[in-house]
């Protein structure tokens, strides 16, 4: 069995190594632009790395094995058109394999559901994605000094920043998923905040189409200059678009006294695998918040790395999720504070259900410098089911003595005497559980600064819970 | 932390091992090397049954295929040297084989030892009731209150001893709760075990004695590989306790104990070390890699197993005992206090595996680091899916002592039960300045502030061990922490 699994896994390897020659050339000749030569060292790590071995330490609850022996079809049915092709496919283009989910709601356009489950700003900037890339015009006032453009164009327009930013902030030998997205990624979005650009519009990003039974490797650059301040918030909305695969590699760099208000929500449907690395560079007095929302998906794996590399930083990574059916969903987090006087605070919480396994594995990494080091973790899961699993690594590593840190972890159902309480009221059992499972959930929606988003991800909540009940 | 605190941090961390020194007396060794004509040896040495030298043997064979596969457990946050298996002797006897009706008979040389180690052993007998089994380098040199623990069916003797006596029991349960495909080190002490100690309690018996044993690395160039096999029959109670120093070394000496423990109905166990072995010097040189696998299963309903254990020794230390919660309302309890120093390793924790209904299980665990160590927790709660209303509570503590030092906690949480709650909590910080500044204010010295301070902390673990012990314990982490100040 285990064997099959490496052989599969090998196979997959050579396959993708393979169309990766083809996609940028088996030789360097010499003339290549950084990111060529950086995206050959991420396939080099990637091929040196492999997927994930099922005793691999850091995908111990999540076998990634078993997912790419039944996804095969990224390994064996060769979808290397789609690696082929540059730049993103115009809507509605017939799909490129099989045709065997031809019927035009699933084909390469917005899926039709997406439309309304998906969550519109009054105000700001709006950008739509179609495998990742940038599809259509920017709609919406862009502020003086904020650019949003494809990584493509920013590489010509602004190459000093490109190439000051772009690969820096990713550590390939963390995670073979993030070698993968950079060495593959030919495209993505990049959006730059110049010194001092305050504003509080809403960067939109909505990752709402994706051809159907695809996979792909999106890639996201996001820079705050100094005293900049933005808001960013990505969506991926429910799609029919089947079992697709997306992997994708963020990086985003806060500056000194910067300020970057981040929120991931991910509602893809319950095939979808999504793979998600993010790695977040701070820079002095600068301040880093991110939700991280999952409230759809099959297999959904965050990896999520923090760098605060200067002195007082403040770095605040929230989370929720809600996992249904048999979803999978496993947030890995590692802050790793290198430098004195900062602050973190992580605040995970999810609902099992049905078969469903939750995972969060977090580690809090104090490095010997890292004096005065102020450091807070707390994860909370309720399981809602029997069959539904919870899995959770909350860890402390801590190099340096005058620190404060600290985590916690609690897993169990809901409070029978919170239960009784409102029963006692004149509240149904049903109302009484809903009322405590949204409570539960909006403590992390209520940390989201964007009131629209807040508010859909609250009938969102709804919808989703008083379904479970 | 003001200079003095420094001061005297530097000085706990480099004070001299004070139990290191080597007893002259002769021993029968094997030879150099594993083999399986090595694990033969032992076995007829000690004059085995042929299924227990199968079963070593299979031992043997299962090591040598992990062996092959490169298996040596490498996920601790530990650094451990390549240890050479062939170049260890893996079984040193004292020659003569001693039988004693009193203390007065026993090698005055080995008295001598056990006095410089503090270990009244005459007292301990006559004026404390505890029954001194004292395993030096593998074999069981004395055991006394013989008598009492007659009277009341109790076999507590040496393995080797109970290998003969009582064989039906050991075929019963040995290799019941670890097996020795369980891990590689418990494969290893499997093969090659050279003796330890043995306990049954009969039905209905409340052990009247803490039963204990003092295990003592001696020989230079040995391996110690002890066994300990505890069983208690329904409704009855025992205290175990253990206790080890061990001499000064300039080579590395490996250590692979097991330890197996079976509760049934109603039955309950105490479990108590002190671990205090050569640390290795000041650049980490010599020392004890202690590779310990313990672990007990609540085979019967309302069953309890307490470990308690108080870490201060070995270069190396990779320890984790564990409680299989099967039956049903059955309880769990791990306390450990880690103190580290020097170049120190210890990546220590437990497992505690609900399986039965209404299972709960306590976890408490305070590390402190010093000097340039490393001091891990490393713990595992799984409730698995028919460990119905499973509870468990976890908290570990960890201070620093020093800027070069780490304290970790790696706790799993496997939760496969919607009726279990699990709670875990993690703590990590220093001795706090007010803290001492308060002490001092008060005319306490900033040393006594840092004692009173670290005793605190621990306190909640020392108090959990039999009285006798808990003295000597802190006794040793005032030592450890100071060097000179009893």
């Amino acid at each position: 069995m285990s064997i099959v699994a490496t052989e599969q896994n090998q196979s997959a390897i050579d396959r993708l190594s393979k169309q990766f020659d083809d996609l940028v050339g088996s030789k360097s000749d010499g003339q290549e632009s950084s990111w060529i030569q950086s995206r050959r060292q991420a396939m080099q790590a990637f091929i040196q790395a492999g997927f994930p071995k099922k005793r691999s330490e850091s995908y111990k609850y999540t076998p990634v094995s078993k997912w790419i022996e039944k996804h095969s079809h990224f390994a064996n049915e060769a979808p290397s058109s789609l690696f082929a092709q540059s730049g993103p496919l115009p809507p509605l283009s017939a799909p490129d394999s099989k045709g065997k989910s031809g019927d035009s709601q699933s084909a390469g356009n917005r899926a039709t559901k997406a439309a309304s489950t998906s969550w519109k700003s009054k105000s700001g900037v709006e950008i739509h994605t179609q495998d990742g890339h940038i599809s259509g015009s920017v709609v919406g006032n862009v502020p003086t000094g904020l650019t949003v453009c494809s990584l493509k164009e920013a590489s010509l327009k602004h190459p000093q920043l490109f190439s000051a930013y772009l690969s820096k902030a990713v550590v390939l030998d963390r995670d073979p998923f993030a070698a993968l997205a950079t060495a593959f990624a030919e495209d993505g979005l990049f959006i730059h905040a110049s010194e001092s650009v305050v504003t509080d519009e809403v960067i939109s990003i909505h990752h709402d189409g994706l051809r159907s039974e695809s996979f792909v490797q999106p890639r996201v650059l996001i820079v705050a200059e100094k005293g900049a301040s933005i808001q960013v918030v990505e969506h991926f909305p429910h799609l029919n678009a089947g079992r697709t695969f997306e992997n994708r590699v963020a990086e985003i760099f806060v500056a000194a006294e910067a300020r970057i208000d981040h929120v991931l929500m991910v509602e893809r449907a319950e095939e979808a695998l999504f793979v998600n690395s993010l790695f977040v560079y701070q820079g002095e007095k600068s301040y880093f918040r991110t939700n991280t929302i999952t409230l759809g998906g099959g297999l959904v794996r965050h990896n999520l790395n923090f760098l605060p590399n200067a002195e007082e930083c403040e770095t605040h990574l929230h989370g929720l999720y809600v996992a249904k059916g048999y979803a999978h969903v496993d947030n890995h987090t590692l802050v790793d504070h290198a430098k004195p006087n900062c602050f973190s605070n992580e605040m995970f919480k999810g609902i099992v259900t049905d078969q469903a396994t939750g995972v969060f594995n977090g580690k809090v990494l104090v490095r010997q410098d890292a004096q005065k080091t102020n450091a807070y973790q707390s994860s909370k899961c309720i399981v809602l089911d029997r069959g539904a699993r919870t899995y959770a690594k909350p860890e402390l590593e801590i190099y340096a003595d005058d620190v404060k840190c600290s985590h916690g972890a609690t897993t169990g159902e809901l409070d029978e005497d919170a239960i009784f309480y409102l029963r006692a009221r004149g509240i149904s059992k049903d109302a009484a559980k809903m009322l405590l499972l949204e409570a539960f959930a909006r403590d992390v929606v209520d940390l989201i600064a964007a009131e629209g988003v807040r508010n859909y991800l609250y009938d969102r909540l709804h919808h989703l819970l008083s379904v479970t009940k | 932390m003001s200079d003095n605190s420094t001061e005297l941090l530097h000085q706990v961390a480099t004070s001299e091992y004070k139990y290191g020194f080597v007893t002259d007396i002769e021993s029968e060794k094997a030879a150099i090397g594993l083999s399986e004509d090595t694990v033969r040896f032992i076995s007829a040495k000690k004059n085995e049954p042929e299924w227990l030298l199968e079963w070593r043997l299979k031992a043997y064979r299962h090591f040598v295929s992990l062996m092959e596969l490169g298996e040596t457990p490498d996920w601790a946050h530990l650094r451990i040297p390549e240890i050479d298996f062939q170049a260890i002797s893996y079984y040193s006897a004292p020659k003569k084989k001693p039988e004693y009706e009193s203390l007065n008979e026993v090698d005055p040389e080995l008295l001598n030892t056990f006095k410089r180690l503090g270990i009244p052993v005459q007292e301990q007998e006559r004026l404390v009731g505890i029954v001194v089994d004292v395993v030096m380098d593998s074999v069981s040199v004395t055991t006394t209150f013989n008598a009492e623990l007659d009277k009341n069916g109790i076999i507590f003797c040496s393995f080797g001893e109970a290998v003969q006596k009582h064989p039906e029991l050991i075929k019963k349960y040995l290799g019941r709760v670890v097996p020795y495909t369980d891990n590689f080190y418990a494969a290893l002490n499997s093969a090659v075990f050279s003796d330890g100690s043995f306990c049954y309690i009969p039905k209905g018996v409340r052990c009247p004695v803490e039963l204990s044993t003092y295990f003592r690395i001696n020989e230079s160039g040995t391996g110690q590989f002890e066994r300990t096999l505890i069983v208690v029959e329904d409704g009855s109670y025992v205290s175990y306790l253990e206790g080890c120093t061990a001499p000064q070394r300039d080579e590395n000496q490996l250590h692979a104990a097991v330890v197996e423990i079976i509760a049934m109905d109603d039955a309950e166990v105490k479990y108590s070390t002190i671990q205090n072995w050569y640390p290795g010097n000041a650049d980490g040189v010599g020392g004890i890699f202690n590779f310990v696998t313990k672990r007990g299963i609540c085979e019967g309903n309302r069953s309890k197993i307490s470990w308690t254990q108080l870490e201060t020794g070995s270069s190396i230390t990779w320890k984790y005992p564990s409680c299989i919660l099967k039956g049903d309302d059955s309880v769990g309890e791990f306390y450990s206090v880690a103190f580290t120093k020097g170049r120190q390793q210890a990546d220590t924790g437990t497992k505690m595996i609900h399986l039965g209904k209404n299972t709960s299980s306590t976890i408490i665990s305070k590390g402190i680091s010093a000097g340039n160590s490393q001091n891990a927790y490393r713990g595992l709660v799984r409730m698995t899916a028919g460990a119905e209303n499973g509870r468990n509570f976890s908290q570990c503590d960890s201070m620093l002592l020093g800027d070069r030092c780490g304290a970790h906690t790696y706790p799993y949480l496997e939760i496969l039960n919607p009726s279990a709650k699990v709670e875990h909590e993690a703590t990590t910080s220093k001795v706090g300045e007010d803290q001492i500044f308060y002490c001092k204010q008060r005319g306490i010295s900033e040393i006594d502030a840092i004692k009173l301070i670290v005793n605190g902390f621990c306190k909640e673990i020392l108090a959990q061990l039999p009285m006798e012990f808990a003295v000597e314990a802190r006794n040793l982490l005032a030592i450890e922490l100071e060097g000179s100040v009893g």
